[in-house]
């Protein structure tokens, strides 16, 4: 019991470590570095707080930030965790060790959980730094809707990754189809995508601060205990799979 | 001597241009791509907005629509002005549905090419294949420029060529070839939008997957270029009304310089934009050679 | 402790891979001996647990392959040449022992005897990134054997090791097996195994062949008659010549077509060749009709 505790914290501290000096660490910073950009020239509450003010920086953390750049920062690191060690053809030499391999994936998972959420969290202070009062405001109401999407994102993505060789590309494609896309549709079809319970929640949150919802016309409420909840049941129902799939399946590409 | 009566005999033929070899390299390049399953499913699905352009033009051609519902739909596909028929534009409306077409596909082709620079290039410097290129009679040249073509012939597949099946149904269907003699323009500017798509696509791709060899740093770049940057451009655009803002999105450039012949800019500012796009795209993919010229090597040194 | 394999066969989708392999592994050196293609990797993932059978059972003592427990009684030396290229060999290996569950000072010993036995000491801080192939392949034995497993799966093992490095390889796996550890070790260099192991299995097709001493093995596919198809326009001559050959069994003629049957494989074709090249017999096909031992026939001959 005492080695198998001992390997499974070796596999999470050198999967850790390999995750962060990895390139998706600095190849991350690229999209982030897009928004900063943005921000730095919009300058959202340079005059101080304003609804309408934060109406705009809200909508641009829900259709910019939410959609595509945490999605993108989590593949990153999910996507390359087990996939990326597939493609190196290093996963063997984990796969060969004496740990089960549902604690292998719980291990690849914890390691990548403190990277994505350190980034997510900290991108979305620095962005909300950067909108003044605005943001200070967005960052009181809208941190527990990132904090969850995140770990939906990392535990969802994790599922593309012991499924399919090109996980970057699956998650690349359910991002864009699923989030992008059907997540903004009109009707119930929105369901299907996580930053839908995610935007609900920044939706009911901001309504103290009078935020409207980007796209009234499609968009439907929630109640913002159920959407967190969702995305609780999504991260821990995307780890099953995974796991389930993880320890069954067969790998002919190890080596 | 028994190797004689084998009738064994050297080469006597004359060995041909370098360049031969980098059709071959996009012979095989090609193969690599089209013998993955999950290649064919994602170009089946990003050919899905093709079928719906054939559908409205047989739609419109071929059945007996309403005229109202004829004009909607050419509307919508963007093969008439909202206008109407008799305006003067009607012309310049026709060729506007086919960079319409083109333009709808910039999503699905980033993502087909996400997933082909990790399989095109990114493969190669992966399992150490430079070499086995490389020691053959091409050139580091001869190589960048098979990987462009082959890059190019996926773009093609997805925009060029579904744009010019579009322009001869068209004609096909209105059942006479006046269609084809009046806007005898529209393939030309179809294929210099398509060589210009694939030239500047090829060249960007082919130096991305080169550095960064795995698929997800490859799939996070080209999607920060090509979805965010754009999304970041619009908005950068709507909150400032400046209109070089919207030379940031990749895509708009490439539409500015590809569109040219479909729509001469009129306006100073249009054709100041236009010159602008055309010249960012030169010094980027003047960038990417110059990088692809120290990347591409037959022997990496690691300290 | 034994590595078993109980009528394993293992389909990939409509084609077989392994087909009804049958036989006991213990204590010693076992060589693993086939062509490529043959089936000697997929039994090796059957065995290291990367791979389950479609019917029967792989055992590692007591335990299924696919267990964790299996693996603990395991060391897998790959023939892929793939690593934490960042790591240096010290590292890589100390990784290796972390994941067994050593405590910290156990682990830095275990590394260092383990990097002692294949000759990496010296060398082993050097990023795998920058180590020449032979160092990598130490540094993988390295690995396989830092937590002592009681059976060990070596695939490829002197591959790009230099003479000098066989030889000192060759002894610390002889070293290994009379500690009473039970080693498989696969190639598909005969000449090697036989200098090496006790026992051979030898898998052609998916099927094991033959299993025996090394010297048992070529015996026994010496004697195994072989059927060859030759033709030639010149049959009836031919025939009369290759009759006189005392390793030919029988002849069948049909037209342009020969038939022979022969053991004593390797001598028959270098005897043909002399004949035909002595008397002038133009051949246009020579094939061995037995597919199976096909296969044995390239690397014994």
């Amino acid at each position: 019991m005492l080695r198998t505790v001992r390997a499974w914290l070796a596999l999470v501290w050198i999967s850790f470590v390999r995750l962060l000096w990895s390139s998706n660490t600095w190849i991350v910073l690229l999209p982030l570095a897009g928004c900063l950009l943005y921000l730095l020239r919009r300058r959202y509450g340079a005059v101080g707080y304003s609804e309408a003010e934060f109406q705009k920086f809200s909508v641009f953390l829900m259709q910019i930030y939410v959609s595509i750049v945490l999605p993108l920062c989590v593949l990153a690191f999910s996507a390359g965790s087990i996939s990326g060690d597939r493609e190196d053809r290093t996963l063997l030499f984990v796969l060969v060790r004496p740990l089960a391999r549902p604690l292998v994936l719980l291990a690849k998972v914890v390691a990548t959980i403190p990277l994505a959420l350190g980034l997510a969290v900290g991108s979305f202070g620095l962005f909300c730094r950067l909108a003044g009062q605005v943001g200070a405001a967005a960052y009181a109401d809208f941190l527990p809707a990132i904090i969850l999407t995140t770990l939906a994102y990392v535990a969802l993505f994790h599922v593309f990754a012991v499924a399919w060789r090109h996980a970057a590309i699956v998650a690349l494609l359910y991002s864009l189809v699923f989030e992008l896309l059907l997540g903004h549709a009109p009707g119930i079809i929105k369901r299907v995508a996580v930053n839908y319970y995610g935007r609900a929640m920044m939706v009911a949150a901001g309504q103290a601060d009078g935020l409207q919802p980007p796209d009234p016309q499609w968009f439907e409420p929630l109640d913002p205990i159920i959407a967190g909840w969702t995305l609780v049941g999504i991260s821990l129902a995307s780890l099953a799979v995974a796991a389930v799939v993880f320890a069954r399946r067969e790998y002919h590409d190890l080596s | 001597m028994a190797i004689d009566r084998g009738r064994y005999h050297g080469w006597q033929g004359e060995l041909g241009s370098p360049w031969r070899g980098t059709l071959a390299l996009v012979r095989v390049s090609l193969v690599q791509l089209f013998r993955r399953k999950l290649y064919w499913g994602v170009l089946a699905a990003c050919l899905v907005q093709f079928v719906f352009f054939f559908l409205a033009i047989y739609a419109v051609t071929q059945t007996q629509l309403p005229p109202q519902v004829q004009q909607r739909v050419l509307e919508v596909f963007g093969f008439a002005s909202s206008a109407g028929p008799a305006a003067a534009s009607a012309a310049a409306s026709h060729e506007n549905g086919y960079t319409l077409f083109i333009e709808r596909q910039s999503l699905v082709v980033m993502i087909l090419l996400a997933f082909s620079g990790s399989l095109l290039v990114g493969s190669d410097f992966r399992n150490e294949a430079l070499p086995f290129y490389l020691s053959r009679r091409i050139d580091r040249k001869h190589y960048v420029a098979g990987k462009v073509l082959s890059v190019a012939t996926v773009v093609s597949l997805l925009t060029t060529l579904p744009a010019l099946i579009l322009f001869v149904e068209f004609g096909l269907f209105t059942g006479s070839i006046d269609y084809w003699l009046e806007n005898w323009r529209i393939p030309l500017a179809v294929l210099v939008y398509g060589s210009v798509l694939c030239l500047v696509l090829g060249v960007l791709l082919v130096t991305v997957s080169a550095y960064l060899v795995r698929s997800a740093p490859i799939a996070i770049v080209w999607s920060s270029l090509f979805l965010l940057l754009r999304r970041l451009a619009v908005y950068l655009h709507g909150e400032t009304g400046e209109d070089h803002w919207r030379l940031l999105d990749p895509w708009f450039d490439i539409h500015e310089v590809g569109r040219m012949l479909f729509f001469p800019p009129t306006s100073h500012d249009e054709r100041h934009i236009a010159r602008l796009a055309a010249a960012l795209l030169v010094v980027v993919c003047g960038a990417c050679l110059v990088a692809l010229s120290r990347r591409v090597r037959a022997v990496e040194v690691v300290v | 402790m034994f590595l078993a394999f109980e009528h394993v066969t293992k389909f990939y989708g409509p084609v077989i891979g392994v087909n009804d392999v049958d036989c006991r592994v213990g204590p010693g050196i076992t060589g693993l001996l086939g062509a490529n293609g043959a089936g000697k990797s997929t039994l090796i993932k059957l065995a290291s647990g990367q791979l389950r059978p479609s019917l029967g059972r792989v055992t590692l003592g007591e335990h299924d392959a696919w267990s964790t427990a299996a693996k603990r009684l395991l060391g897998y030396c790959p023939d892929s040449n793939h690593f934490y290229e960042e790591m240096s060999g010290r590292e890589f290996v100390g990784a290796m022992a972390a994941l067994s569950g050593y405590s910290r000072r156990e682990r830095r010993q275990r590394t260092e005897q383990a990097l002692e036995r294949v000759g990496m000491s010296e060398l082993a801080d050097r990023r795998l990134g920058g180590c020449s192939y032979g160092m990598r392949q130490r540094v993988k034995l390295a690995q396989a054997l830092v937590h002592d497993p009681p059976i060990l799966l070596l695939d490829e093992p002197l591959l790009g090791v230099d003479p000098r490095g066989r030889r000192e390889l060759n002894e610390l796996f002889s070293t290994l097996a009379d500690e009473g550890k039970t080693i498989l070790v696969s190639s598909h260099l005969l000449d090697e195994l036989e200098l090496l192991a006790e026992r051979l299995l030898v898998i052609a097709r998916g099927r094991l062949v033959a299993a025996g001493t090394p010297g048992q093995v070529r015996e026994e596919l010496e004697d195994q008659p072989l059927v060859v198809e030759l033709v030639s326009g010149e049959s009836r001559r031919l025939a009369a010549l290759l009759a006189e050959l005392p390793e030919v069994r029988a002849i069948e003629l049909a037209d342009d077509t020969l038939l022979v049957r022969t053991t004593h494989s390797a001598r028959f074709f270098a005897t043909v060749g002399e004949l035909v090249l002595e008397h002038e017999i133009d051949i246009s096909r020579m094939r061995l009709l037995d597919a199976g031992a096909e296969a044995i026939f390239e690397y014994l001959g």
